[in-house]
């Protein structure tokens, strides 16, 4: 049981930080940034160069992984999101675009690994004992690293001035930038610091099991149904709605066997969007009326 | 021809209705199976096999549609993500019925009204017939006041419900008869193929069909032909170029997803369309 815990936990927090980054790019730049997923996948294997090819510390290659990934994001935001919207485009306009960043990334990246799964051995990666439950380095760190970073997010967003840039941004983008809010460099900001945070996940993942071009994939869809459920933007909502994905998944893992895992996810968004259009704490998914 | 079926089918949906779905590939799947496990288990005709898996579509179609179509555009594409991974998780995981990963083999070639349906030129004239039904099926419903309302759900949903109509009933059945064409393509693909399995039905397979109706242009009858045409044979023509083959099918996704990208940017009407694709 303590096990269980644990991996619930663990994976709770993995999809916690990966909806934490897509429900901010979602909120400032209005794309719904399916290439999010991309950014674990590059952070780890920036990594796996570091750490197996050249032979360098896990930290300076989580470190190399974070700042790639943070530049993955400022090159999409840059390229094309930004002049996306310049030229007029809609949510659905930046999606596809997403959709097609996100294909050439991972058959890049399958062109220059290969597909098939990869493994990042390191002397950090040791087996500890927390609370009875076996766990590694990467899982503790991960554990850690979702509180820290989450308590640290909402702090910012509700007291730090760039915090309330942020917000302002999120709830009326044309407000904003008629009272001064730099709105391209504040969603620039925000999708670098959304893929500094998907990077350093990825790094994690790729130190606790193993990282293939397609890793990310089924964490992000897990993300993005979290912050459906979650569709206030909270950060607590953020949190609940991860850990109830996380728990629905082992619960379904241990009745049904661990290939159902993934459907119970999508089952459960599907019957609570047929339940309530307003997720879980937050307001109505349907369309706003206009005046 | 399948994929242009399949192009169509998703240009009703998103070049007519302005939904944005990823799941074709699913009903694809879902046609596919419905039409095989009928023919193989239970040995049903083709004819049977084609309205099974046409049934089988728009009963899940409507089934997901009702509660999804609710939805803000970006949260209705979560939700046909989800139902895509559901599609795919069954079609993998519930080997009593699917056989899972090992698919469906032996699938029977077509038999109608005594025409053994055989060589190649036999499929083709069965796959152009079965096109040009679901097109004339699209050029029928979207030129219809039916199709007008629909054009007015994708300008202004709000406009279209202040003149009352119900335009979650619109949007449902339109989703409905696009599940049902993209289920008519999967029986064909099964029983032209004779062995399918979960890997043909996967998410990257709708991120093709997706491709298809903004590269030839959505709303318009003719887009999703010239982007189905462009999409299956450029494989074909980068053969001559000589690419290793290990990194062929790699280097053909980079085009599709570079060619997605650059028309979003430069032209979002595709090549044929008739409507700027999400502007």
């Amino acid at each position: 049981m303590a096990q269980m815990v644990l991996r619930c936990g663990v994976d709770a927090n993995v999809i916690f930080l990966l909806a934490l980054g897509f429900q901010l790019v979602l909120r400032t730049s209005r794309a719904l940034h399916f290439a999010h997923g991309l950014a674990p996948a590059i952070g780890a294997y920036s990594a796996w160069c570091v750490v197996s090819q050249l032979g360098g510390p896990l930290s300076l290659g989580c470190l190399c992984g974070m700042f790639a990934a943070g530049l993955f994001g400022i090159f999409v935001e840059s390229t094309v999101y930004g002049p996306l919207r310049r030229c007029g485009g809609t949510a659905r306009t930046l999606l596809v675009a997403s959709i097609g960043v996100y294909v050439v990334g991972q058959n890049a990246l399958s062109i220059a690994f290969g597909d098939h799964a990869m493994v990042m051995r390191s002397s950090l990666i040791a087996p500890l004992n927390l609370l009875g439950a076996g766990a590694t380095t990467p899982q503790v760190i991960i554990l850690v690293g979702g509180l820290l970073i989450g308590g640290v997010t909402h702090g910012a967003l509700t007291r730090a001035a760039f915090g309330l840039r942020v917000r302002s941004l999120a709830n009326d983008c044309e407000l904003a930038g008629l009272y001064g809010v730099p709105t391209e460099r504040i969603v620039l900001v925000t999708m670098s610091f959304a893929s500094v945070i998907a990077g350093f996940i990825g790094v994690l993942m790729a130190c606790d099991g193993d990282l293939s071009p397609a890793m990310g994939l089924n964490p992000l869809l897990c993300a993005m149904v979290a912050a459906l459920l979650a569709e206030s933007g909270r950060i607590m909502a953020l949190a609940a709605s991860s850990t109830a994905i996380s728990c629905a998944q082992k619960a379904m893992g241990w009745y049904l066997g661990a290939r159902w895992q993934d459907t119970a996810v999508f089952v459960m968004l599907i019957v609570c969007c047929g339940l309530s259009t307003t997720g879980w704490l937050g307001q109505k998914m349907c369309r706003r009326r206009s005046l | 021809m399948v994929y242009a079926m399949l192009a169509v089918s998703l240009d009703l949906l998103a070049g007519h209705t302005g939904l944005l779905s990823v799941a074709q590939a699913a009903f694809l799947g879902v046609g596919a199976y419905t039409s095989a496990l009928l023919v193989t288990v239970l040995g049903a005709s083709f004819v049977v096999g084609l309205l099974g898996s046409i049934v089988m579509a728009v009963s899940v179609s409507v089934a997901v549609s009702v509660p999804s179509l609710r939805l803000q555009d970006n949260y209705f594409v979560i939700l046909t993500f989800a139902f895509q991974m559901v599609v795919g998780d069954v079609l993998n995981n519930w080997t009593e019925v699917t056989r899972g990963p090992r698919g469906i083999p032996q699938i029977p070639q077509p038999v109608i009204l005594g025409w053994h349906v055989t060589s190649h030129l036999d499929f083709l004239i069965l796959a152009t017939a079965l096109t040009c039904f679901a097109y004339f099926v699209v050029f029928r419903v979207t030129g219809s006041p039916f199709g007008r309302v629909l054009h007015a759900i994708r300008e202004d949903e709000m406009f279209a419900k202040a003149h009352g109509k119900n335009t979650l009933y619109f949007k449902v059945v339109a989703f409905a008869v696009s599940a049902a064409l993209a289920a008519m393509a999967g029986s064909l693909y099964a029983h032209y193929i004779s062995y399918i399995d979960p890997t043909s039905f996967t998410i990257m397979e709708s991120i093709l069909i997706i491709s298809m109706v903004i590269i030839g242009g959505a709303g318009s009858m003719w887009g999703p032909l010239v982007g189905a045409f462009v999409l299956v044979t450029l494989p074909e023509a980068l053969r001559f170029v000589g690419l290793p083959s290990a990194i062929g099918a790699n280097l053909r996704q980079i085009i599709y997803g570079s060619l997605l990208v650059i028309m979003m940017v430069f032209r979002p009407r595709g090549l044929m369309g008739r409507y700027g694709f999400g502007r």
